[in-house]
């Protein structure tokens, strides 16, 4: 209808927002949608959980954008109360929260609860892990990667600390400077949580060096099934 | 090489990351380059990465998109009418604030009161008065429901163009609708407050109505008329399940709906909810959570 007029800075949108612009935020959501759900799905490994904290994010980030200080990019500070959220989600509810200890069986109790719109699941040999044993030299990729998990069954996998860093430096891609201010942790931090991620997933993980491998995720990612 | 030492893959993954200093750097690099089963972690730690980072980034699914944009819609309009009892007044806003708290405290801004609200709002009432609520929620639910109206019903139009043009058709529609909530008390569309009992003071009609993307306006107006002249004798009409009742009021902002009408959206079962100038149309697993918003317009 009217004249083409220059896209409004997320950091306009949120003055409009605080001074009364009632359809700012909404704007800001839309602008940004897609990567807060992506940084809220694979954070809590949820799409029911991920939906509930992602609305919470939102409502928390619009009743307190007034806080809002300019420090850091408005997509840094909206990341922020997504993952925030997204922890907070999994704390409250520890049955779904699943971090891996280490011990195989209790992997396969795990993957077996993991039936919901997932491809069936390898479960590992104690032997992949084996390889990883300090001292013990690395067997021959072919014989000691013999799980395969897709991505998003092997994010379960880790703490939801080192899942968070990895999510937002390996996944999403932003630097580590930018997800050290999301996290609110040292960048030797998300450094550090990253490289034992990485290391914790060397077993599920390599076979796929992306590609077309996989393929599976999306479909275990899908929140088709997550009607409440 | 024979060394009967191998770093462990989270060593390697450390020097990797730039962790590792020194003395302790140098005989990992030395190790690695002399050591084809610790070159070959090293590779699959590279793989570990390319593999997180080319797995397919998921879309918001529209549903979830629909329920953050009436969650939005929601708080806008209680933020714009209701500085103090808003939770009193609105439930599921409450238990969201409290279920915020520890979330928000360390969100990039200053931890902030219980409660603590925007004091942009101006003075406070203390009473929610329904039909201003009413039509600042219209207000709001034009702004809002405008961009993912538009955006959804008018699929074939291109994403961006329909974004750009829904602000317009917003700004259009906040100066219009507030007047059409305003003209509400009198008819028997009259907006009334759902507190304490009166909350599922409404009824349920199934009028059969097949409603469609291109007439949904037209076809509610249509069906408010009619429901209004058949008042006394609906035949077709039953109570609103809780669940059913928490949904609509949380759409409407805790008003009495004009109208419920279970139907078919498209051909597939829905729930039609209006008020004077706005109309929803929802799943019928709608809940106050989850409305499974599936289409909105103004009237």
């Amino acid at each position: 209808m009217g004249p083409e007029v220059p896209e409004p800075s997320d950091a306009e949108l949120l003055r409009r927002h605080v001074t009364g612009d009632t359809a700012a935020f909404g704007l800001l959501f839309q602008r940004h949608k897609d990567r807060l759900w992506a940084v809220a799905l694979r954070t809590t490994c949820d799409p029911d959980d991920a939906a509930d904290a992602l609305q919470e994010a939102m409502i928390s980030a619009f009743r307190r954008a007034k806080d809002f200080r300019g420090d850091s990019a408005v997509t840094t500070w909206l990341h922020r109360i997504v993952v925030n959220a997204s922890l907070d989600r999994l704390r409250r509810r520890p049955a779904r929260s699943i971090s891996w200890s280490g011990d195989p069986a209790a992997l396969e109790s795990m993957l077996a609860q993991d039936t919901r719109g997932g491809p069936s699941l390898a479960v590992p040999s104690p032997r992949a892990g084996a390889g990883l044993l300090p001292g013990a030299p690395p067997a021959d990729p072919a014989d000691s990667v013999e799980t395969r998990l897709d991505v998003a069954a092997a994010l379960r996998l880790l703490p939801e600390q080192q899942r968070a860093a990895l999510v937002l430096v390996d996944m999403l891609g932003y630097p580590v400077a930018e997800v050290a201010v999301i996290l609110a942790v040292s960048e030797g931090t998300v450094k550090s949580r990253c490289a034992r991620g990485r290391a914790r997933l060397l077993p599920f993980l390599a076979h796929l060096r992306g590609g077309s491998g996989n393929q599976a995720a999306a479909d275990t990612v899908s929140p088709e099934g997550g009607g409440g | 090489m024979t060394s009967q030492w191998h770093p462990d893959a989270t060593a390697l993954a450390e020097y990797r990351a730039g962790l590792t200093g020194g003395r302790r750097a140098r005989r990992l690099a030395a190790h690695v380059a002399s050591c084809a089963d610790c070159a070959s972690v090293n590779d699959q730690l590279a793989a570990v990465t390319t593999a997180l980072a080319s797995a397919p980034e998921p879309a918001m699914p529209d549903a979830v998109e629909s329920r953050i944009m009436a969650a939005l819609a929601t708080e806008a309009a209680l933020v714009t009418e209701t500085p103090h009892d808003t939770e009193a007044a609105h439930g599921t806003a409450a238990k969201r604030d409290t279920a915020l708290r520890p979330v928000g405290g360390d969100g990039g801004g200053s931890r902030r009161r219980p409660g603590g609200r925007s004091g942009r709002s101006g003075p406070g009432n203390r009473w929610l008065r329904p039909a201003v609520l009413a039509s600042a929620a219209a207000a709001c639910l034009v702004l809002f429901g405008g961009v993912y109206g538009i955006t959804h019903l008018s699929s074939g139009s291109s994403s961006s163009s329909a974004a750009s043009s829904a602000a317009g058709t917003a700004a259009a529609g906040s100066e219009s609708s507030p007047l059409a909530g305003a003209q509400a008390p009198g008819t028997h569309t009259r907006l009334e407050p759902a507190d304490s009992g009166q909350a599922a003071a409404f009824t349920v009609t199934a009028s059969g109505t097949n409603y469609q993307s291109a007439t949904l306006a037209q076809q509610v107006r249509g069906q408010l008329a009619r429901s209004a002249k058949t008042a006394v004798s609906r035949a077709a009409e039953a109570a609103p399940s809780a669940q059913l009742s928490a949904c609509v009021l949380h759409l409407t902002g805790q008003m009495r709906p004009s109208l419920v009408d279970r139907a078919t959206y498209q051909g597939k079962p829905a729930y039609v909810i209006a008020v004077t100038n706005w109309a929803w149309v929802v799943g019928t697993g709608c809940t106050a959570t989850n409305p499974e918003l599936i289409a909105s317009v103004g009237l």
